[in-house]
Order: structure tokens, then C-alpha cells, then sequence
């Protein structure tokens, strides 16, 4: 089990994380909402490792976890310039015999020997995703996943993921659109101000939109200003 | 920019000013001049060049891979001239500090924090492995040309000895200059300044100790630099 005890983060003067605590089941997928600003990317960062945390702990399975026990798919995905799809997916060493980069080429419609510089951005986000499955790491962190895919690869990654759920992944999804964490997260989180405000199980999905936005005054702002 | 190469190239123009070569000096200011006139960068998107010197690069070591399918041809003149001049003279070994050379521009782009970060918990193992990974890579392609020398003029391993340990330092320069100004995604220029320093040292004798002095202090840099990426 993935475990974040009283997590801290400042920038400056702001308190971005303040004393978040969560406890993230394994072999569930878990999603991550929250608004602008609310800490969700800074969290994320802080698992992975690319930002060093103020106070507070984040375990796996009772220890400290490392960042080779995490692989991270990120919003937006720089890759080497001068290299081919094939030669950026080789610079990820992994044990896992059973990852086949042709198989996945052909699966993805990917054109894995053509220069990344060639590619669209469906295509690098593929890429950016044969890697972290190539890698093969126990928590798996999706931000913003369905970005930029077309509605083939969409539907993949929504079959996908489940399958990465029964291979025993801890996995972390975030997205703007509720509707695509809604078909596949077993639970999902609402962050707000820097901390885990609520977690929701399956059946309470629907309640969500409607908590969030509860104190919302746009509807009524939208009325006066069209 | 003219006026910035000029500065760079005054260690080699006092001397032609001392020795008397007016005309040389007249024609390699112009040449300065131009310079930035000239294009010599060549837009990847439009070609589709394969990699024909891949092969036997450790798949780590993604710069290599990359630098190669854009310098390959300026590599294939100057290892061939390499070869060519050794069967008529011994100072054709400096044609491997000049491929040394090319091998700086492989490290003017920095990768994303995600490559960076994969493998490596710690910035001291991350960049010992780099520097270990990359050295034995630069010696994969310069052993062939470094026997031939060595076997053609084994009297004048004296010269080559002094020589090498400065492209090798020169080497690591390149790489440890990229990791002190390591900003992910970004590509970096200074790369081209020490490169235009570490050159002149090969030529002056008193330049000599740039490089080593350099290796030094970009080390400690370089592991001040990625602390703030590693955390370790």
C-alpha cells in the first residue's frame, strides 16, 4: 500500500500540500481530481520525486518508497531530439521479457523506426507510454493520460489500465474530464486547498460534480454576463 | 558575434602578429567576419537520414546515438583523413582531437527529468555511470584509429600519451558541462565556448591545463546542479 503521511510542500509564502495524509490501496486504480492550483500536479511530482517535499512521509509497503518503484507519464512529454521512437524506448532497461516493441507498434498504430520529431502529439503520448510500460514499476502514476489521444488509442488505455490493475499496479490517474476517470477508477480522490478533502467509492461517482462545484456561483455569473 | 569569435581566437593572433603573418591575420578576421553569416545547421524534419554508424553504441547512450546521425558524415571525413594522413605522417593523431570535437556537440541538449531520474536514486551514481558509460563508448571509437598511430609511430607514444589523457579530458569537459547546466528540456550553448577553449588548448602549450582545471570544477558543479533535480 502506497501511504502518504502529513505531507507538506511550501513555495515562498504558500503552503501548497498542507499535512496531506492518503492511503492509496494496491490493486485499484485510483483517480485524482481537483481544481486549478489545488495541489494535484505538486503531489504528484512529490511521489515521483521530482520535488523535494518540506515535512512528512511517503511509504510503500511500510517503506520509504524510491523512485525506481514508480514510473510517471507526464502532461506533456519532451523527448531527445535526432532519435527514432525505437532508440528512446531502449534508452529504458527493464526486466520485463514479455514487452515487445514491435507488438505494441503494431497494437498502437505506432510508427516506432520514424523520428519522434515526425510524430503528432497522440503519437508521443503513445511513446511516452510503451516507456513507462517498459519499465514495468509497481505504482503507476497517469497525469492527464487521455490528452491528445484520438478515440482508438482512448479506448486502448481504458482497456488498458484495467489489465495493469490485475497485474497488481497501484495506479494514479488524473484528468479534466470526469467522464473518462468515471468508466475506470475504482475510487476517486478530491484534492482541494492541499489536502485529501474526500475519497469517493464507485457507487458515490455521480455525487461528485455536484459536491465540488457546490458553492459555485457560475451558473448565475454566466446568466448576468450573457 | 564577429567581434566575439575575435576574442576567442586572440591566444592564436598574438602569436601570428608576433611572428610577422599580416596577410593570414587580414584573411582569418574576414573569415571571423562571415562566419555568422553561415548556416550550418541542418533542419532533421526535412531528411530522414538512418544511422549508419549505430551499430555498437550501448543503447544508454542516447546522445551518442543521436549525435551520430547528425555529425556521421563530418565523423566519416575525419576518422578516413585520420587514417589517411597516419600512413604519411605521425601528427595525423591531432585528427582525433578534432573528432573529439564534433563529439561536444552530442551533449548541447538535456534530457527531461524523467530520463534523468529513471535509473538513478543518487547524482554521484547517476553521473560516475555516465561518465563511465561514455568514456568507454569514446574509447569503442577511437581504438581503432589510436592502435594504427601506436603501431604505425610506436616511437612517438611520448607525443600520443600527452595528447590523449587531453582528449579524454576534453571528453569529460564536454559531458560534465552539460550535467552544471543541466535544465531539463533546454538546450545548452556554453557547450560551444568551452569546446572553442579546450581546441586552442591543444594547439598552446599553455592553454594545457585548461581542461584539467575545467574537469575539476564542472564535477563539483555538475553534482551541486542535479542535487536540485535528484534530491540525493
Amino acid at each position: 500500500m502506497l501511504k502518504i503521511e502529513n505531507l507538506s510542500v511550501i513555495f515562498g509564502e504558500k503552503s501548497v500540500l498542507k499535512n496531506l495524509t492518503w492511503s492509496v490501496l494496491p490493486n485499484k486504480i485510483h483517480g485524482l481530481i481537483g481544481l486549478n492550483g489545488s495541489g494535484k500536479t505538486t503531489l504528484l511530482n512529490c511521489i515521483y520525486g521530482f520535488l523535494k517535499f518540506d515535512s512528512g512521509n511517503i511509504l510503500l509497503n511500510e517503506r520509504a518508497l524510491n523512485r525506481s518503484d514508480v514510473s510517471f507519464l507526464e502532461t506533456t512529454n519532451f523527448f531527445y531530439s535526432n532519435l527514432t521512437g525505437r532508440e528512446f524506448l531502449s534508452i529504458f532497461s527493464s526486466s520485463n521479457q514479455s514487452f515487445h516493441e514491435n507488438e505494441w507498434s503494431l497494437l498502437l498504430d505506432l510508427p516506432i523506426d520514424e523520428m519522434i520529431e515526425n510524430y503528432s502529439t497522440g503519437m508521443k503520448k503513445k511513446l511516452a507510454l510503451l516507456s513507462i510500460l517498459k519499465l514495468e514499476r509497481q505504482v503507476v502514476i497517469l497525469d492527464e493520460p487521455f490528452n491528445g489521444l484520438d478515440i482508438e488509442t482512448n479506448h486502448l488505455l481504458e482497456k488498458l489500465i484495467p489489465i495493469l490493475k490485475q497485474k497488481g499496479k497501484t495506479i494514479i490517474i488524473t484528468s479534466h474530464i470526469m467522464g473518462s476517470l468515471n468508466g475506470i477508477c475504482d475510487e476517486i480522490h478530491w484534492i482541494n486547498d492541499g489536502v485529501i478533502k474526500k475519497s469517493f467509492e464507485k457507487v458515490e461517482f455521480s455525487d461528485i460534480e455536484s459536491l465540488i462545484f457546490e458553492n459555485s456561483s457560475v451558473s448565475e455569473s454566466l446568466q448576468r454576463l450573457l | 558575434m564577429g567581434l566575439e569569435y575575435l576574442c576567442l581566437t586572440l591566444p592564436v593572433l598574438i602569436p601570428m602578429l608576433v611572428l610577422g603573418l599580416y596577410l593570414e591575420i587580414i584573411l582569418f578576421c574576414i573569415s571571423l567576419f562571415l562566419l555568422p553569416f553561415f548556416n550550418f545547421s541542418l533542419n532533421i524534419n526535412t531528411f530522414k537520414i538512418p544511422n549508419l554508424l549505430s551499430f555498437g553504441i550501448d543503447r544508454h547512450n542516447f546522445e551518442w546515438i543521436a549525435g551520430m546521425r547528425r555529425m556521421q558524415f563530418a565523423f566519416v571525413i575525419l576518422y578516413s583523413l585520420g587514417i589517411v594522413i597516419g600512413f604519411y605522417h605521425f601528427a595525423g593523431f591531432i585528427t582525433l582531437g578534432l573528432i573529439t570535437f564534433i563529439f561536444s556537440v552530442f551533449y548541447e541538449e538535456c534530457e527531461s527529468q524523467f530520463v534523468l531520474t529513471f535509473e538513478f536514486d543518487s547524482t554521484k551514481v547517476f553521473l560516475i555511470n555516465k561518465l563511465k558509460r561514455h568514456i568507454l563508448q569514446y574509447t569503442k571509437v577511437s581504438l581503432p584509429l589510436l592502435l594504427f598511430y601506436f603501431m604505425r609511430y610506436p616511437e612517438k607514444y611520448i607525443f600520443y600519451l600527452p595528447l590523449l589523457l587531453i582528449y579524454y579530458t576534453n571528453f569529460i569537459v564536454f559531458i560534465l558541462n552539460k550535467y552544471k547546466s543541466y535544465i531539463p528540456n533546454q538546450k545548452i550553448t556554453s557547450n560551444r565556448i568551452i569546446a572553442g577553449l579546450a581546441f586552442m588548448g591543444m594547439f598552446l602549450p599553455y592553454l594545457f591545463p585548461i581542461s584539467f582545471v575545467l574537469c575539476f570544477i564542472f564535477y563539483r558543479k555538475s553534482i551541486i546542479n542535479l542535487k536540485t533535480y535528484f534530491h540525493a
